[in-house]
């Protein structure tokens, strides 16, 4: 176990610092990322010329909703990024190079690869939360909470994406479509699910938690929710979704395993 | 001798998706598809002991990538049994990964960004590599394969070459009980692949490493190995030493002479009745050139006897058929003599 | 000796553009699954949009300068026509450049940049077809609301069409030549759809936008590539006015066209002095 968190750890850092050599390419990153999440930004400022709040939520008190889930978008992207080439892999015939390491091919392929754009989502989710906590005079153990919320954030979608990747390995396809699917509903879960009709709004609580990590927190610390299974909602579900994803990749891997050539 | 490796009438068949031509076709696919079923490998079976150097070869499109991805666990066989080094392969891929190495020439590839040097440092970690195993082998790869320039590269600023030359370091550093080398000399120029070769024969030597080499370039077979394995369409035609092998395809042996004058044609015609006898046939006459061919071995002394008694010889030459030449006819031949 | 090749005939090069087309449309069809998945997903942001448009208008005491009805029709047109203009020459193209197979294409007797747009062409024919029948389905909900306004505004609409995809295939192709300068093809793509999102009026009439947002989207291209279409098609231009949105439109599409024109051939020409 030690030893495998070594490996994983060494081939993090090696990957993330020859990355790091490449300055355009990280300022490039910083720069798309954030200007992404300043175009939904735009919409929401569009929302709210119109509205003076949505289910009761201020545009302050979205902006840290928005501010958590592009902490945990960073994070996976950070730390789980290469998921997103193994459909590209399977396509091409690539994945067989993973297969004949002696380590657990999940972990190994998903730590290898970071990507430099996280940064620009932490740096920008940082941003919009600290200016919804300072703006809204919030107390500290809410910013002391905010780590251990975007931690199991980055958990949890990267779980959702091995799941519908290990999907891909059924249903090949050349881009990495299947994987847009929770990446699009992340961008959905990041207004105030009680907005959405009741299907959606449970849907991305307990189909895809993502609600774990952005809205439940997000509403207890704003009040509007009073149970403490908000705070401790996140780091649970991360943690079964983790064990979910393994099984997941483990049908595909075997799915891949016996229908290739 | 210990067992490597062993295959029992192993089969692999897989499906493929049939496309239509033409856009009509393309928007029929979009809402049925048909498949075919292709047979990749069927009823293969060979053993290997430990510390053997093989070869396999066969034509594109033969199974060897096949039999290759099955032996080193990445795909699951559909029938036949198969054991590397007492193990499962596709069920404990893992524990086999760390006694094996592997080279897919096709696609070289580290799978990083990272420089080359970081990346065996990683595998030396990865695999546990003995300090004095890695040192063995890293030092024995910067002496013959030239790596030295190339550690502070990242693998995707590498050439081709380049690429493959750590690929193959990169396989054997640990030093494996067996090692799955697929085409490790493509696209190389043949001064590297010279270099490849003398690599892999010393580290094999050194460590008793098992060898299973696919190829289409036989030099890398006749100069790293002393077993031959050929496959046809998924089938095993031949296996044994490669001495063997050419005793029992390369039957033709021929001797060539030069005349002094130009072949006449008549004393052609008498000398094929002579050496008919003698196992000889005369396959050319004409210019200043005649060519015998015979099977049998020991029969030359006699038929160039009876060559030199009719005519003026300027120059005359034993030929045998080399190994690539029989291998391509072997290929051209619809289906062959068992 | 063989006499050299003349120069192919505008004939024969538009019969060299057709097969790209053809080609292109063919291989649309044979990836059922991804095109599939591909609507599906662009399905899924665009109902975000609409369900939260929906909660807005749900709400007491919002006044909201566009029908409810007006609003979903607006938006129903602005997905179908971003479906139909979503164009991936940007992961092909980007792919090329980055592992240098761009110098093959260069060699084909064929103006890349056009035969490039032609390939966009039919992927965005594709997706008419896709996007038509959507509009089909979403008809029978709004009825008469997502009709076009009048025969002109339909006609004036079909020019604004092929200029919208003249203006979103020239962003593209000049965004996609971002791959000559660093290896991140997503910082290209997405950069190019932040703008895209932001200021092309995919998720609001450019009209509710707040003025700040307004007057900045205002100077740049994207709107044409869906707010102007769909303000000519709705009737909410009209006449001299529609005219001059035509003109706008037609002046981003032929400037960014050319601009894409001159920096490829200026990318390339660095190629050659750093060897590949």
């Amino acid at each position: 176990m030690r030893d495998s968190l070594r490996i994983y750890w060494a081939t993090f850092t090696a990957s993330l610092q020859a990355k790091l050599e490449y300055k355009l390419d990280f300022v490039l990153g910083l720069l798309t990322s954030s200007m992404l999440q300043l175009a939904a930004l735009g919409f929401l400022w569009v929302i709210f010329h119109q509205t003076s709040n949505l289910e009761g939520w201020s545009q302050v008190q979205v902006l840290f909703l928005f501010g958590l889930t592009a902490m945990s978008l960073g994070i996976s992207e950070l730390f789980f990024n290469h998921i997103w080439m193994v459909p590209y892999y399977i396509v091409m015939g690539d994945l067989d190079r993973l297969l004949v390491y002696p380590v657990p091919s999940l972990p190994f392929l998903l730590i290898s690869r970071p990507e430099l754009h996280s940064f620009g989502n932490l740096l920008t989710g940082l941003v919009l939360a600290a200016v919804s906590l300072l703006a809204l005079h919030m107390p500290w153990w809410d910013w002391a909470l905010v780590p251990l919320w975007v931690l199991s954030g980055g958990v949890i979608y990267m779980s959702a994406l091995v799941v519908f990747c290990s999907l891909s390995f059924k249903f090949v396809g050349p881009y990495s479509y299947t994987l847009m699917i929770p990446h699009t509903l992340l961008q959905a879960s990041r207004y105030p699910l009680g907005i959405y009709p009741g299907w959606v709004h449970y849907g991305l609580l307990v189909l895809l938690p993502y609600g774990a990590f952005n809205y439940l927190p997000a509403g207890w610390v704003f009040g509007k929710m009073v149970s403490p299974g908000c705070v401790l909602a996140a780091p649970l579900v991360a943690v079964f979704s983790a064990a979910l994803a393994q099984a997941a990749w483990d049908w595909g891997l075997k799915q891949y395993q016996s229908t290739g050539s | 001798m210990e067992s490597a490796l062993a295959v029992e009438n192993l089969s692999k068949s897989y499906q493929r998706r049939l496309r239509q031509p033409g856009l009509l076709g393309a928007v029929k696919g979009l809402l049925a598809s048909q498949f075919e079923q292709i047979q990749a490998v069927q009823g293969l079976s060979f053993s290997i002991g430990r510390g053997e150097k093989v070869g396999l070869i066969g034509e594109n499109g033969a199974g060897k990538s096949t039999t290759l991805k099955m032996l080193t666990g990445i795909i699951v066989p559909t029938g036949g049994r198969l054991e590397v080094l007492g193990r499962v392969p596709w069920k404990e891929r893992r524990q086999l990964a760390l006694n094996i190495g592997v080279v897919f020439g096709q696609r070289p590839q580290l799978l990083w960004d990272i420089p080359v040097q970081e990346t065996f440092e990683l595998l030396k970690t990865m695999y546990r590599i003995p300090e004095d195993v890695y040192q063995a082998v890293y030092g024995e790869a910067l002496r013959r394969l030239g790596l030295g320039p190339l550690l502070g590269t990242p693998v995707r600023h590498l050439s081709l070459g380049q690429r493959m030359r750590c690929d193959l370091a990169a396989a054997l550093l640990h030093a494996p009980a067996i090692a799955f080398l697929d085409e490790p000399t493509i696209g190389l120029d043949l001064s590297v692949k010279e270099q490849v070769r003398e690599f892999i024969t010393d580290i094999q030597a050194k460590f008793g490493i098992t060898l299973l080499i696919t190829t289409h370039d036989l030099k890398d077979i006749t100069e790293t190995c002393d077993r031959l394995l050929l496959l046809d369409k998924g089938r095993l035609l031949f296996d044994g030493s490669i001495r063997a092998f050419e005793q029992k395809y390369a039957s033709d042996r021929r001797i060539v002479a030069e005349t002094h004058k130009p072949v006449d044609p008549s004393a052609a015609q008498s000398l094929s009745r002579d050496i008919g006898n003698s196992g000889g046939k005369v396959v050319e006459a004409g210019g200043h050139r005649l060519v015998v061919e015979y099977r049998e071995e020991g029969a030359a002394p006699t038929l160039i006897q009876l060559i030199l008694q009719q005519f003026q010889v300027v120059d005359i030459n034993l030929e045998k058929t080399d190994i690539e030449t029989i291998v391509t006819r072997i290929y051209r031949q619809p289906s062959l003599p068992e | 000796m063989r006499p050299l090749a003349r120069p192919l005939s505008f004939r024969e090069s538009l019969l060299g553009y057709l097969t790209y087309l053809n080609r292109a449309l063919k291989a649309n069809f044979a990836y059922k699954a991804s095109t599939f998945l591909g609507l599906f997903t662009s399905g899924l942001a665009y109902g975000t949009s609409v369900l939260i448009w929906s909660h807005v208008y749900g709400q007491k005491g919002v006044s909201i300068a566009m029908s409810r009805r007006a609003m979903f029709a607006y938006l129903a047109l602005a997905f179908c026509l971003n479906y139909a203009l979503s164009i991936n020459i940007d992961q092909r193209v980007g792919q090329r450049i980055r592992l240098g197979l761009i110098a093959t294409d260069l060699l084909k007797p064929l103006d890349f940049q056009l035969s490039q747009a032609m390939q966009a062409l039919s992927d965005c024919l594709f997706n008419s077809f896709v996007g038509l029948t959507i509009l089909a389905w979403v008809f029978y909900f709004l009825g008469g609301q997502i009709l076009p306004k009048s025969p002109e505004a339909l006609g004036l609409f079909i020019i604004s069409l092929f200029l919208a995809f003249l203006v979103q295939y020239s962003i593209v192709f000049l965004f996609v030549q971002g791959a000559f300068y660093t290896y991140s093809g997503y910082g290209i793509f997405a950069s190019r759809l932040a703008l895209h999102q932001t200021f092309s009026g995919f998720s609001a009439p450019l009209t509710l936008y707040p003025p700040v947002l307004l007057s900045v989207g205002r100077w740049l291209p994207f709107q044409h590539v869906i707010y102007t279409p769909i303000s000519i098609y709705l009737g909410n231009v009209e006449g001299a006015a529609a005219l001059r949105l035509l003109g706008e439109q037609a002046l981003w599409g032929l400037g960014l066209y050319g601009l894409g024109y001159f920096t490829m051939r200026k990318a390339l020409g660095q190629l050659e002095i750093q060897g590949g």
